[in-house]
């Protein structure tokens, strides 16, 4: 195991460690994701005995305590694991680790139901999209005349030139399409003798979505 | 001096009005594929590296190098493929039409944009600019975009966004612009010829196609008024005001008045009237005629009694 790799579980180990579950389950598994390939699995029964599928090795960090580790683990969620034989008659929670160059996220793919004080722990990290809309006018039920995308998400390289289609017609559209607005442009009064030059397109506005993503590049 | 096809009152409207005339295959292929070869083109599989393909071209091509300020006429030798381009009836007419004959050289150019394979990475569009820099002249330069061979959609032709070239802003400062409605992106025929005032906002597309494509701009300056230097026979001086709402019939498309006062896709309601000023004004300094109006616009904001 690469000795980065493993930094990484320990730290995720130590983090685990700390939280009180409330609920029992049966088992814990955990996935290890790299950036773009499954790792490795490792899966723990609450009875003591570790039940590996050997995808990966976890050299130890488990073995040691895998009660423990299925316990503090396995209360707070109790999902279902669906494995290669289908699923499984146990109650498992599965907690995602995933490898992203230098940095480490730790999370669930079911993240809806986790108890609150571990959401913060498991969920995904958000990421902000910004979408910019220039209207017609001051008005955000006017029509869109010009539109950017900027997704931190990194799933999406938008770039200049790639629609020729707007994404919504009005800005208004794109509000309820949940676009949260965040900035306006502001009307300025024109300066004497300047009144008539145009410029930059006056109606600009931004709008964010937060998405969960894993990508952390910069 | 070559022969020269001036342009009309038309296509002069036209320009000052959106800011370009697109000249489809008005090189012949014959001359496209000696200025390729002049470059020192080759089939895009047998190219070996970016740094290669410029190397070539700085030690093989004809084009000259050329001090900004050098009068067009000095520019390009006669017998050189761009001094045979320059020197087409219809070339030689926009830029008499347009700049002048005794128009200077500023610079040149040979854009090429990369194909994947040899960029070796995926491709970027250039971010939307106006060249230079902060330019508020009333005077414009003329840019000349040449495509030698055909663009396709995937080789990311040059994108612009007609009726922008009015507008004063600082060169990249535009490039939060992505997408404006009524862009275009040049999909075109070899040979194609787009003359641009130097206002247009415009940028390259991303190259995704298997092919390198090129693009060789020259910018030219005038050296005297732009005023009245196309085919002014079909000028009519004496166009009267027309009324503004109660018309009986559709407004004639041609005219130089529904031509200046027609919108851009992209317009904002309130600026958009501005761009009618200003393509007004414009018009003014273009025919010498500071008398002239279209629909009232600028007359309404000079009423100013003493």
């Amino acid at each position: 195991m690469p000795g980065e790799l493993r930094e990484h579980i320990v730290t995720c180990y130590q983090m685990w460690r700390e939280i009180d579950f409330p609920r029992p389950c049966d088992a814990v598994t955990t996935i290890f994701l790299g950036p773009e390939e499954c790792l490795g699995l490792d899966f723990h029964g609450i009875d003591g005995r570790h039940h590996s599928r050997d995808l990966f090795c976890v050299e130890g960090i488990f073995q040691t305590e895998p009660t423990v580790t299925a316990k503090r683990l396995g209360l707070c969620f109790g999902y279902e694991f669906i494995g290669p034989a289908g699923v499984l008659p146990l109650k498992v929670p599965v907690a995602l680790v995933q490898f992203h160059g230098a940095k480490h996220v730790i999370g669930t793919p079911r993240a809806a139901s986790p108890q609150a004080r571990c959401a913060k722990l498991f969920a995904m990290p958000l990421r902000q999209q910004v979408l910019v809309l220039y209207l017609k006018s001051s008005a955000l039920d006017t029509e869109v005349i010009g539109w950017s995308m900027y997704d931190g998400t990194g799933k999406i390289k938008h770039m200049s030139g790639d629609a020729d289609e707007r994404p919504y017609t009005t800005g208004l559209g794109a509000m309820k399409d949940g676009w949260r607005l965040i900035q306006a442009s502001q009307l300025q009064p024109h300066p004497s003798g300047d009144e008539f030059r145009t410029s930059y397109l006056k109606y600009e506005f931004f709008f964010e979505k937060l998405a969960e993503s894993a990508a952390t590049d910069a | 001096m070559p022969e020269s096809k001036l342009l009309t009152t038309g296509q002069m409207a036209q320009f000052a009005a959106r800011g370009f005339l697109r000249f489809d295959a008005i090189v012949p292929e014959s001359l496209n594929q000696a200025f390729l070869d002049d470059i020192g083109h080759t089939d895009e599989t047998a190219e070996q590296s970016i740094a290669e393909h410029y190397g070539r071209i700085m030690s093989s091509s004809s084009i000259p190098v050329v001090p900004a300020g050098t009068p067009l006429d000095s520019t390009y030798p006669s017998d050189t493929p761009l001094g045979r381009i320059l020197a087409l009836p219809e070339v030689a007419g926009a830029v008499q039409s347009l700049v002048g004959n005794d128009c200077l050289f500023d610079h040149h150019f040979l854009h090429m944009a990369f194909p994947p394979h040899l960029l070796g990475k995926r491709p970027l569009a250039q971010h939307t600019h106006q060249d230079s820099t902060i330019d508020p002249r009333r005077a414009f330069d003329l840019q000349i975009m040449y495509y030698p061979q055909e663009v396709t959609a995937d080789m990311g032709g040059t994108r612009f966004i007609p009726g922008t070239h009015l507008r004063v802003v600082s060169e990249a400062a535009i490039s939060r612009y992505q997408n404006m409605l009524g862009q275009q992106h040049v999909v075109c025929e070899p040979g194609t010829m787009l003359f641009l005032h130097h206002g247009v906002w415009h940028g390259g597309g991303a190259n995704n196609s298997d092919r390198l494509r090129y693009m060789f701009k020259i910018r030219l300056c005038p050296t005297a008024p732009q005023v009245r230097l196309w085919d002014t026979s079909d000028l009519n001086d004496a166009q009267p005001q027309r009324a503004i709402y109660w018309l009986d019939e559709e407004p004639e498309p041609d005219a130089v008045h529904t031509v200046l006062t027609t919108p851009e896709p992209w317009h904002e309601n309130d600026t958009g009237r501005l761009d009618y000023l200003n393509r007004i004004r414009f018009w003014r300094y273009l025919t010498g005629d500071e008398a002239f109006d279209a629909d009232y616009w600028v007359t309404r904001v000079e009423n100013e009694q003493a």
